[in-house]
């Protein structure tokens, strides 16, 4: 019988690669100090880290299923998933141009190449070529005005990611790195409740996502440039995630 | 003829609070973005 090896899959953003523990967005010590990272160490699981700098949630979701599709092999490989949602007004928008994200994301263990055909628009930057400058102050407009539509596509990819992986009867853990604000609306309430409240570390509570749960208790990374967290506030939410983790029995040793 | 004289009034009245509509949507669509650029501060150059 074939002994196979037992992975931890973490998806995310740039909170979950870790980016700036050290001051560097992206590095072999900042993936191994994340969040993801510690707990993959604690579950003696080989971390895969597929995060990207700057992901969106569709990105995140796309990482996800374009990894199993490329990669996964239910032969040989005992996978567990790790993943860490973003903001949701982030938008991805598809181009017949090809960004060099990649550039951003340098040590992750497996890139999905596909978030190179889309640009991404973020809410404080205007653009960095003349088809994303163009574009973005309308989409920054329909971001600030359509926000229920975002927050609800994002429960979409939540739901779309969560009934791969129980498909595939694969154990995994959801988070929220970055808080989703809009759960007072029947678009949005109505889709709540169909996800697995137990395998989703505080579903729907804002102040516990990983960035701002930190930053209110006052933690400041002094070698970021971009206020991402250091070590200590990945430690701590690594913590909750594993107790979480014991109650709910969502990844496996 | 009260009902025509009413519609010309609103017309007059929409005319002439407009620039003022205007401008207080602006207000609030940039009160809104600056909330949200506040809310995600991750931009890289």
């Amino acid at each position: 019988m074939v002994t196979k090896e037992k992975i931890l899959l973490i998806a995310g953003c740039s909170h979950t690669a870790g980016s700036e523990i050290d001051g560097n967005e992206d590095s072999e010590y900042n993936r191994k100090n994340s969040y993801g990272g510690l707990i993959a160490t604690e579950l003696n699981r080989r971390p895969i880290h597929i995060a990207q700098v700057g992901a969106t949630n569709s990105g995140i979701a796309r990482q996800v299923l374009q990894w199993f599709h490329k990669e996964y092999d239910p032969a040989t490989m005992n996978v567990n998933v790790l993943i860490g949602w973003t903001e949701p007004t982030r938008l991805e928008i598809p181009s017949m141009s090809h960004r060099n994200y990649e550039s951003a994301t340098t040590n992750a263990d497996w890139y999905d190449k596909s978030a190179n055909d889309y640009y991404r628009i973020i809410i404080g930057w205007d653009g960095g070529d003349d088809e994303e400058r163009s574009a973005t102050p309308l989409l920054h407009k329909f971001m600030v005005e359509h926000q229920p539509f975002l927050e609800y596509q994002c429960y979409n990819l939540i739901l779309q990611v969560q009934y791969l992986l129980q498909l595939h009867k694969i154990p995994y853990m959801m988070c929220n790195t970055m808080p989703f604000f809009l759960d007072n609306i029947d678009s949005v309430k109505n889709l709540i409740p169909l996800i697995d409240s137990n395998k989703y570390y505080q579903l729907g509570k804002k102040n516990e996502a990983f960035f701002p749960k930190y930053q209110l208790l006052g933690y400041v990374n002094e070698k970021a440039k971009y206020w991402h967290h250091g070590e200590e506030p990945h430690k701590l939410f690594a913590k909750d995630l594993l107790k979480f983790n014991k109650e709910n029995k969502c990844l496996k040793k | 003829m009260l009902k025509k004289i009413n519609n010309f009034i609103k017309k007059i009245w929409n005319f002439l609070t407009t620039p003022y509509r205007r401008i207080k949507r602006e207000l609030e669509y940039k009160k809104r973005l600056a909330e949200l650029k506040k809310r995600d501060p991750f931009i890289y150059k």
